[in-house]
């Protein structure tokens, strides 16, 4: 065995060979490595390794300037024949060329959008050292039982108690929005939020004028984005200038900060001082000083040498020994700053959230486009060599070797990739709007400036190049020359073939399950929308109550009063929640409650009218009377489920206490969807109470909408003109719980178009060659007296088969994919066979249109013309 | 007749004393003794490809080691017009020097 130090560096040898004649390389590696051992013997193994790469090295200009002069040379000449031959095949190469770029605009797109979707957040200057800090508390609320939402006090405390938290500050959102004013000037506004003062160096908060230091120090102090500067103070300067909230308090600008990037977790117009809180709260404000005040955000920056969860282990034993009992069963997570964006909705979140799920849903979508995509490229080349064999032969009868060979289809490839990379790029910039709008997201061409993102872009179109054009090249120079020179093309390419059915059956294998999906998503949401849109037939507009006091209820009154006035408004009611979205809950005590046995129920505060204007049908019992003094007071109305789940068998009359109010249930009402539809519905409580009512619905009339809201809106101005006038409809709230799942609909509708189109293409490429190759038999056979019909068949049935074939495959695949998605639904459509039924059967209608077109031509040609001889 | 250079004469003749041991490093040793200088590899490969082209050498592959897939070295040999070509250089060579008795001898002596 030879031993190491035997024999020369492998490196060095295997460049050395390299770099040599092939003719020569035996001997060349034979005299080097006999040298090699004799100036080891006489000056030792260093001296010999070290002649050894001084001579590798040596060799390597020469072998530069050799390899670049002729490799020019011949990659001229390769690039001539390409050039040739894209302009002699006209169909051909559009059809390389389309699907090349729109495959690889799709691609494109998809990786700056998934490169947008990991940027939340990341230009923050600390965002690598920046938490936020969840809850995860013994009740499931949302599907989870982790939130957002921590004490006031927490903040504090961390930063107190830990030298290892740089900062820790608190943020307050406003659900529902607020009204500020300047003068005539009234916006409602919801990235409206009360921070510590230390927040705007946490989240580097971009200051144009005023000092991030001490902007917030003050109560009553907000600083705003230049947008918001523009709306109120245009022209004028906003600092020092009063903004009334709610046509309450006044706030002073103390700064003016740069707008926030749209890829920031939540983006904010106002910040103000935390401190506000308490001036506004006034005695209520000790609430905040509990720790179970769990109503804020806490985020912390943590020193650059601090371990995460060494610290979180901490924090956590220091926690349980310093909140009260109740909370024992509490505990915090640190969440990475920069992990929010993509960590799916918390509840509690301040804005709405991506998920990682999407993220591979759109990778997984960009892979498939790109194997369409290289599949038809794959295809038809192959299927155009027996027109080629002529050249291919010529080439290797006058020496190409097979490198050179696959050199030159290398270099084709690329040629068409790059043309069609740069058409990618003009339509991308073009189309980007467009699609960003379909599919709901906010990616940006120029994007594509900043360098790592266009070097993996450019990496992303060599790799579809190299993958299109290598098996090709291998295939293409694999054939051995002679048996083809003599027939002039390339018989029995057995092997080209079957590749070629396998990959017309994995495109149509995508393109259907693509297609399956897309209909199953799409008649899911269809199917939410619908059974939540169900409960509310009539047309109903909502308006926000944004803030809680006796004065504005009184208003609401007189506003309600005033509305019924008008004959085009149907009714109008005050609810803490909108009947499609209730976000609160708590534990109830009832009749027969067993030890230790615990409900949440989700809680509804409304007036006598609700039930009635959004035709809630009530099963047991009766609806909230004014007859019953009583009602206000005592009087429940809980849904089905909440009678299920308390096993009562007669509810009326029972007792039920909830949130210290004890009382009794006077009514049942029907289950209706009030959570989102991938939750089951849960207990629901109903009560009479004016407190804390956040929306007012008017139920108009259809036919005189216009009218309708023109009277809404004047009325409202009249009553309280501090306050800005912005309605929605209740299915617009609808549509807006549903956002998500819409994009991810309208994405996938998209993709599968593209999809479908690409293998369409594909496949009316692969066709055309395949007629062209079986004219003279289609004209001999027609001579002979075959039929039109009979050579259409003859023509498409391989390529039907095919088709078919890939419609069996698509069904298992698509059923179990479309299957696991609508787990997480706790309502869902049936995957009825209609769906498998209908996808197949229109890819099978499409690809039978493309096929036909080109066999039917070839069929009705005249028979003198492919049979003529020149 | 082709004329051939003095180096590829050395090395004709090289290849022609080694006989049936004539290869790369062998014909190297043997032309920088026979010069007193120093030649690289490369400058033999040239002249020997040179020759081979010239058809006054062929070459043939050997196996030299006796595993199945060792290495094999790459022999060379005179060919016919091998032969012919150094006998022509010789002759050629003494015409040349033919009248200048001890020129060369006093030329060595003086250095």
């Amino acid at each position: 065995m030879k031993k190491k130090g035997d024999t020369p560096a492998p490196l060095a040898v295997w460049i050395l060979s390299k770099m040599t004649r092939e003719d020569q390389r035996e001997s060349v590696t034979d005299d080097f490595e006999e040298i090699w051992a004799e100036i080891k013997r006489d000056k030792g193994t260093h001296a010999a390794r070290i002649w050894y790469w001084v001579q590798v090295l040596k060799s390597v200009p020469m072998f530069l300037k050799i390899q670049m002069s002729w490799g020019a040379a011949m990659i001229k000449n390769y690039l001539k024949i390409a050039f040739r031959i894209l302009k002699r095949k006209k169909v051909f190469s559009f059809i390389n060329i389309a699907g090349l770029s729109i495959g690889i605009t799709c691609s494109v797109f998809i990786l700056l959008l998934i490169h947008y979707e990991f940027s939340y957040d990341r230009h923050i200057e600390n965002a690598e050292n920046i938490y936020r800090i969840i809850t995860q508390w013994p009740m499931e609320y949302m599907n989870t039982d982790k939130i957002t939402w921590t004490s006031a006090r927490l903040a504090p405390f961390l930063k107190e108690q830990f030298p290892d938290v740089e900062q820790a500050v608190r943020v307050d959102d406003v659900p529902g929005g607020v009204s500020l004013s300047y003068g005539n000037r009234v916006f409602s506004e919801e990235a409206f939020y009360f921070v510590d003062p230390e927040f705007l160096m946490v989240f580097s908060t971009p200051f144009i004028q005023g000092q991030p230091e001490t902007a917030l120090r003050h109560p009553l102090s907000v600083v705003i984005s230049e947008k918001a500067a523009g709306k109120y103070f245009a022209g004028e300067n906003p600092l020092g200038k009063i903004l009334r909230y709610n046509d309450k308090f006044d706030f002073q600008v103390t700064g003016v900060f740069k707008n926030i990037p749209e890829n920031t977790h939540f983006t904010y117009d106002f910040l103000a001082s935390f401190q506000s809180l308490r001036t506004m709260r006034g005695e209520d404000a000790v609430y905040m000083d509990r720790w179970t005040s769990m109503d804020y955000q806490t985020y912390i920056q943590l020193r650059e040498e601090i371990d995460p969860p060494e610290f979180q282990k901490v924090m956590e034993k220091h926690l349980v020994e310093n909140t009260p009992q109740q909370m024992k069963d509490y505990h915090y997570f640190l969440q990475p700053l920069t992990k929010i964006h993509l960590g799916g909705n918390i509840p509690g979140e301040l804005a709405q959230n991506s998920h990682m799920k999407y993220i591979y849903i759109f990778a997984g979508i960009a892979i498939l486009i790109m194997i369409i995509t290289c599949f038809n490229y794959i295809n038809l080349s192959t299927a155009s060599f027996s027109a080629r064999a002529g050249e291919i032969n010529i080439r290797k009868v006058v020496g190409a070797n097979r490198k050179r060979l696959i050199q030159q289809f290398m270099v084709e490839a690329f040629l068409t990739t790059m043309i069609a990379f740069i058409l990618a790029l003009v339509v991308l910039y073009f189309v980007m709007p467009l699609v960003n709008m379909m599919i709901g997201a906010e990616v940006e061409f120029a994007l594509l400036k900043k360098m790592n993102i266009l070097a993996s872009v450019i990496a992303l179109v060599c790799l579809i190049g190299f993958l299109s054009a290598y098996y090709p090249a291998l295939l293409l120079s694999s054939y051995t020359s002679i048996s083809h020179l003599k027939s002039g093309r390339f018989t029995g390419d057995k092997r080209s073939g079957l590749s070629r059915n396998i990959s017309v059956v994995v495109q149509f294998v995508i393109s259907t399950a693509l297609i399956v999906s897309a209909i199953a998503i799409h008649r899911q949401v269809d199917f939410i929308m619908k059974r939540n849109l169900g409960q509310l037939n009539d047309t109903i507009v909502t308006l926000p109550v944004v803030d809680d006091n006796d004065e504005i209820k009184q208003r609401i009154d007189v506003f309600a009063a005033e509305l019924k006035k008008e004959s085009a408004i149907k009714g109008i009611s005050v609810s803490s929640w909108l009947p499609t979205n209730i976000r609160s809950g708590d534990y109830a005590v009832w009749d027969g409650q067993e030890k230790g046995e615990k409900i949440l129920f989700h809680n509804l505060r409304t007036d006598y009218d609700f039930l009635d204007l959004y035709g809630i049908p009530l099963i047991e019992g009766r609806n909230f009377s004014k007859d019953f003094p009583s009602d206000m007071t005592q009087a429940y109305i809980v849904n089905e489920t909440a009678v299920r789940s308390m096993h009562m068998d007669d509810p009326v009359g029972k007792r039920f206490g909830y949130q210290q109010r004890e009382g009794i249930i006077i009514g049942v009402v029907k289950d209706f969807h009030f959570v989102p539809m991938n939750q089951r519905i849960k207990p629901l409580a109903i009560r009479r109470d004016p407190q804390d009512m956040r929306f007012i619905s008017i139920k108009i009339d259809a036919q005189h909408m216009s009218r309708a809201i023109r009277f809404i809106e004047d009325r409202w101005k009249e009553i309280s003109p501090g306050f800005a006038f912005e309605y929605s409809f209740i299915d617009e709230e609808v549509d807006a719980l549903y956002r998500s799942e819409k994009r991810l609909n309208r994405a996938v509708t998209f993709f599968t178009y593209i999809a479908l189109f690409l293998a369409s293409l594909g496949l009316f490429g692969l066709v055309m060659f395949f007629v062209e190759r079986r004219v003279k038999e289609i004209g001999v056979r027609k001579v002979l007296g075959a039929r039109i019909i009979d050579i259409v068949a003859l023509l498409s049935k391989d390529f039907i088969r095919l088709v078919l074939l890939a419609n069996l495959i698509a069904v298992p695949l698509s059923y179990t994919l479309i299957n696991k998605w609508l787990q997480s639904y706790a309502y869902r459509i049936d995957l009825s066979a209609w769906i498998f039924i209908v996808s197949g059967f229109l890819v099978l209608v499409i690809s039978l249109l493309v096929v036909s077109y080109q066999t039917v031509k070839a069929a009705t040609a005249n028979p003198v013309d492919s049979l003529r001889y020149e | 007749m082709d004329i051939i250079t003095r180096l590829e004469e050395a090395i004709l003749i090289a290849v022609w004393k080694l006989r049936d041991n004539a290869y790369g490093v062998t014909i190297n040793k043997s032309v920088s003794r026979s010069f007193n200088k120093k030649y690289t590899m490369g400058a033999l490969y040239y002249s020997l490809d040179q020759l081979l082209r010239k058809g006054l050498v062929e070459k043939t592959l050997k196996r030299i080691s006796k595993e199945k897939a060792g290495r094999s070295r790459t022999y060379y040999r005179l060919t016919k017009k091998g032969e012919k070509a150094l006998q022509e250089a010789r002759v050629y060579q003494e015409k040349l020097w033919k009248g200048t008795p001890d020129m060369a001898f006093k030329a060595e002596e003086s250095k």
